[in-house]
């Protein structure tokens, strides 16, 4: 898993998604989203900021999630019609990103310590060889936080990236299934998907997305999640 | 033909035994499928609403988009919510209840968003993610929920002593999988909250005591109609097998009906349930006009074969055609668009179809084997004797009869223009049920537990967000609050006002809507935020063209809501901008509209029974004539008990909808005993009173048994659960009551005003293909000429030794002799005797020649007579058919003078 979270937890990575939600009555709504991910060295902790391209009734909003050691998160949310950056005060524990099957936690890298993993068995899924890692928190903080109770994760192997994840509430129901598909190396070296599917089916709703630009390790400014930068980033 | 099939059943009476205990054995496999949690009865609203009713397509398409508007409540009563531990039970049963299969969403105080700003924070959480840990932060938190007017009255009452959790479901989510879920909902808070009391409320909680009560009813009635039916049959015929026979074929007709119900795999709907009773009774009502002839045959004979023919002869036809015309009656309700009410008459069609097979096999395969018993007459023949001799009084004073009968009719029939419709789900229950107690509850310290829905159309994407449309919306809440029986409003502009004003670091001034749609688009995307953001999908769609304004109301009746509804339409046409639709909608407002559904149902199945029937009577007979006459017996007691429910101010409901589309059904069947002995009478005696009193003391019996078995199987709805049950079984008795009186009284009244059997038809019955040769007066004339003599003639019978002219007497009559003989005398010599066909008097017809001799009748004797006035008419109307006649008729006295020379030579 160490191999795994260097590959999809780089230093940096700023990308573009394109966001489908779709209602389980058929309606739908399309985003565009600019991602930049930093994670911090000393702590292994991470920041995300989430910034609406379209539609352009929300272009500029912006969304910073910055990792706190303490295990709680820390949000700015900036709405360019209300001009001041607010601090996001949230219930924390499986907020979705609004509205989508996202929830904060996919834009968070593993602190390892953290959880505890455990390889199931091997198999193929989609043509790729996956071991079915279960992962569970340990920390109290992630268990406080944490929507799922446990994770399964399909690893390939080779590629070093996530094919699947299934999340366990306490109950042991599957509440969100998230897939990855149409891998590339954007930078020649490491391997992102183009496509990711998320669906979580006690809502039921789902959440498709198409990632495109995609800058591994574009060396961010230790200051970029900062409010003034919030507001004028462009 | 009725003979021959019952000496086929005798001789095959192994085999067909056989065949119809398989049958039986085949059909009721289908029970199992009936078993919990199989029997479902389907409470949906829409089942009562035409299927492409555009209002309730609008409504479908909204519960696609928005989700289902009606929910389960539970009310929790505390001595003050906010206090730590009762927050904690608050939030822990809110959590249980959000795990629970079926539900959708949860909103109670813990578990719904809630808006704070001050300084640069922005927060939106739920007060369950953040319980207060001590006494002062859940102060605090009582006075920022109570200063927030989203909660108060909705989710928590204004003393902070009253907390509710409401439950929105899937909208797939009915019957038997809603009973489970409202079972477990309560089973929560017995669990979670033991000490704290709870009321539960809601249109599912609603709909789901209306289910378990349905089926608690079906298990009730279903014995209790056979031990009622039991004793009457034990009262008649005082022999188990005269109660054991009919109990039988009624129970096999049951399992037929309800097998198939089970094989096809439907689900009953709250009329469904009285399915048993409305067949159980008329199974009765068919074994007993069998039985009885079969009990009065058998007191004269003794072989059980010939017993059950001549009990056959006498009744098969008219259980055929009587079932027939029922039948007719249902099936009619299956032209209805209302799916409830079609598969009423589907089933109950079917039902009457099983009645009949088991009838028409199984009965006399039993009274093969076992008597029934002897109905004693003496318990009886006095009083049928009074009422032949009264009905006999009725058809001779046709005039004063329907006078009075319709006259009566009419007074009671004028109630129909007082007559409502109302299809309230409250009404099944009881004042003090406890369903209705949390409504109360509920309304009396929260918004209430019913809501009508405004749907807003913008017609463009992004139009909700708007702030024009938003003001529009904001007008009607507010115009709506004013009104009566409302008790809260809510829509996405109420968040929109909350955020705007939690943006502004809480500042209560600007708790209203933004000038500029950007902002109202990032605070729309704000609403988005937390970890449940279905909350906002009932309020406003994906592409914001299409929002929800949802409307508590008090649980008032369903005209007091249409006149709401009327008033918010109103309110939307006069004030929205144009570009902006708007109409009421929603689960409440659908089952309020289809009262009319109802109506137009009743109506409709109502002319469709009667039109049935009148088609059927009419082609049995030959003659439209029978068909109405058939018809006004039964149409006038139906309208009067319509009428009497509308003096009594009681409404149609999905009932007592089903009263006149029953009733004529049922009650049709006397009628058509009636005519149908009345016809077999007076084609062998020619005299309507005679033929009157002939029926009525024949079958008069068994047609008083019948409606009173009628009346005693549906008296039993009176012990139902739910008045509008009690109501339909207490008409049903009242409407079978009337109908009986009308047989015995105003149809002989119509018999004596509208002839069945005219003077040509008995001309056609007696001399069939020799109608225009046996008759020497009529010689080489055509069928269409006879048929305009006779016409103008007049039909008498004479009976046995009476005088038909006497010599000396002044008489302008001729008669022609159609049944009997009559002697010619002179001077008290039999000079000559004349039959069939011949004719008598002609000379007083030409000359008003004194009788020429006596003319004695030999025995009862039926003659056509024909005076000089009709020859005169004849001559004036049809002059070459007058001279045909007259020389007809110097043929005749020639043939006579010649034999008379003869004679004296």
């Amino acid at each position: 898993m160490a191999l795994v979270d260097a590959n999809l937890g780089p230093a940096d990575e700023v990308s573009v998604a394109s966001l489908l939600l779709i209602h389980p009555n058929g309606q739908q709504k399309r985003w565009r989203i600019k991602t930049f991910y930093q994670r911090a060295p000393e702590n292994n902790m991470g920041a995300v900021l989430l910034r609406f391209l379209e539609p352009n009734d929300l272009n500029g909003m912006t969304l910073v999630s910055i990792n706190q050691p303490a295990g709680e998160n820390y949000q700015w949310l900036y709405l360019p019609a209300f001009r001041n950056p607010k601090i996001l005060s949230e219930s924390g524990k499986s907020d979705y990103v609004f509205g989508s099957d996202l929830t904060y936690e996919d834009f968070v890298p593993f602190v390892l310590d953290d959880y505890a993993f455990e390889t199931i068995r091997e198999e193929n899924l989609e043509g790729r060889p996956a071991q079915v890692i279960r992962v569970t928190p340990t920390a109290e903080t992630i268990k406080s936080r944490a929507a799922y109770d446990h994770q399964l994760l399909w690893v390939d192997t080779e590629r070093l990236v996530l094919l699947r994840a299934d999340y366990f509430d306490t109950l042991g129901r599957l509440f969100k299934t998230s897939t990855w598909s149409d891998f590339y190396r954007p930078d020649g070296r490491h391997w992102r998907a183009r496509r990711r599917a998320v669906f979580s089916p006690l809502r039921p709703h789902w959440t498709e997305m198409t990632f495109e630009d995609v800058q591994i390790n574009r060396n961010l400014p230790v200051d970029f999640f900062t409010e003034e930068n919030v507001t004028s980033l462009r | 033909m009725t003979r021959k099939y019952i000496q086929f059943l005798h001789r095959n009476r192994g085999k067909v035994s056989f065949l119809m205990v398989l049958i039986t054995a085949a059909l009721g496999g289908g029970l199992w499928h009936l078993t919990y949690p199989n029997l479902q009865v389907d409470t949906s609203d829409d089942l009562f609403i035409e299927t492409q009713n555009p209002e309730l397509l609008k409504y479908r398409q909204n519960v696609q988009e928005f989700g289902d508007d009606r929910f389960l409540i539970a009310l929790l009563e505390f001595d003050d919510v906010f206090t730590p531990e009762n927050l904690a039970i608050l939030s822990k049963v809110s959590t249980a209840v959000e795990r629970l299969p079926g539900t959708k969403r949860v909103t109670s105080l813990t578990h719904e968003p809630m808006y704070r700003g001050s300084g640069r924070t922005l927060e939106a959480y739920r007060i369950g993610s953040r319980p207060p840990g001590t006494d002062e932060e859940a102060s605090r938190l009582r006075q920022a929920v109570l200063d927030d007017r989203h909660f108060v009255n909705h989710l928590i009452s204004a003393d902070g002593r009253y907390a509710a959790v409401i439950v929105r479901t899937w909208p797939h989510i009915r019957a038997v999988q809603l009973d489970y879920l409202t079972k477990r909902f309560k089973d929560v808070f017995k669990l979670e909250a033991p000490k704290v009391p709870v009321h539960f409320a809601g249109g599912h909680l609603q709909t789901v005591e209306l289910h378990q009560a349905m089926l608690r009813e079906m298990k009730r009635l279903l014995p209790l109609t056979a031990l009622v039916i039991g004793i009457f049959l034990f009262w008649i015929f005082r022999t188990a097998a005269g109660v054991l026979l009919p109990l039988g074929l009624m129970l096999m007709s049951l399992v037929w009906m309800f097998g198939v119900i089970g094989w096809l795999g439907r689900s009953l709907t709250p009329i469904d349930v009285i399915l048993p009773t409305v067949l159980m009774t008329l199974s009765t009502t068919y074994s007993l006009q069998f039985l009885t002839r079969l009990s009065f045959y058998g007191d004269c004979e003794e072989d059980p074969v010939t017993i059950c023919e001549n009990a056959a002869a006498d009744t098969f036809f008219p259980l055929v055609l009587a079932q027939f015309t029922t039948m007719i009656g249902m099936a009619s309700l299956c032209l209805t668009d209302i799916p409830a009410i079609r598969q009423f008459g589907f089933f109950s069609s079917l039902g009457l179809f099983c009645t009949s097979v088991c009838l028409f096999t199984s009965l006399p395969l039993l009274a093969f084997r076992v008597r029934v018993g002897t109905v004693t007459p003496s318990r009886t023949s006095g009083w049928m004797k009074s009422i032949a001799e009264y009905s006999q009084m009725f058809y001779r004073n046709k005039g004063r009869t329907l006078v009075f009968t319709f006259g009566l009719t009419l007074i009671l029939s004028l109630g129909l223009l007082s007559l409502r419709v109302e299809n309230d789900p409250k009404q099944f229950f009881k004042e003090d049920a406890p369903v209705r107690l949390g409504f109360q509850m509920l309304e009396k310290h929260l918004g209430g537990a019913l809501s009508l829905s405004v749907v807003a159309e913008g017609g463009s994407p992004a139009s909700m967000k708007n702030p024009e449309t938003l003001r529009a919306i904001e007008s009607l809440q507010a115009f709506a609050a004013d009104q009566p029986y409302v008790l809260k409003t809510f829509s996405f502009v109420d968040t929109v006002k909350r955020l705007n004003r939690a943006v502004h670091s809480g500042d209560p001034a600007l708790e209203k809507i933004p000038d500029d749609h950007l902002e109202i688009s990032q605070l729309l995307l704000v609403a988005t935020v937390g970890d449940d953001p279905s909350h906002f999908d009932r309020f406003v769609n994906y592409d914001y063209d299409r929002s929800r304004i949802e409307i508590r109301v008090e649980n008032v009746s369903s005209p007091e809501i249409l006149a709401l509804a009327d008033r918010l339409n109103a309110y939307i046409r006069e004030n929205w901008p144009e570009d902006l639709k708007g109409y009421v909608t929603g689960d409440l407002y659908m089952a309020c509209r289809a009262n009319q559904a109802i109506l137009k149902g009743q109506i409709q199945g109502f002319l469709g029974t009667a039109l049935g029937i009148f088609l059927v009577m009419w082609v049995c007979f030959g003659a439209a004539k029978v068909g109405f006459l058939a018809m006004i017996p039964n149409i006038a007691p139906i309208t009067a008990v319509l009428g009497v429910m509308g003096y009594l101010g009681i409404r149609i409901d999905i009932a007592t909808a089903l009263l006149a589309s029953v009733a004529l059904g049922i009650a049709v069947d006397d009628t058509v005993h009636f005519i149908v002995h009345y016809m077999r009478n007076i084609r062998a005696r020619p005299q309507g009173r005679l033929a009157v009193r002939e029926v009525v003391s024949g079958v008069g019996r068994a047609m008083l048994y019948t409606n009173a078995a009628l009346a005693v199987g549906f008296s039993v709805l009176l012990f139902s659960e739910f008045e509008p049950v009690r109501l339909f079984g207490f008409f049903m008795v009242i409407a079978m009551i009337m109908a009986c009186f009308d047989d015995f009284v105003m149809m002989p009244g119509l018999l004596g005003w509208i002839p069945l059997v005219g003077i040509w038809e008995w001309w056609q019955i007696k001399f069939k293909s020799d109608v225009t040769r046996g008759i020497p007066l009529f010689l080489n004339l055509s069928e269409s000429q006879i048929k305009k003599i006779v016409s103008l003639g007049r039909m008498m019978t004479i009976p046995e030794n009476w005088p038909l002219m006497q010599e000396g007497s002044l008489g302008d009559e001729m008669f022609v002799i159609l049944d009997g003989s009559v002697s010619i005398l002179k001077s008290g010599r039999v000079v000559t005797r004349l039959g069939r066909g011949e004719t008598v008097g002609e000379m007083g017809l030409i000359s008003e020649h004194p009788r020429s001799a006596d003319v004695l009748v030999n025995e009862e004797t039926t003659v056509f007579a024909f005076g000089y006035e009709a020859l005169e008419r004849m001559e004036r109307r049809y002059p070459r058919l007058a001279t045909r006649v007259l020389h007809n008729l110097s043929a005749i006295l020639s043939r006579r003078l010649a034999a008379t020379t003869e004679l004296l030579r």
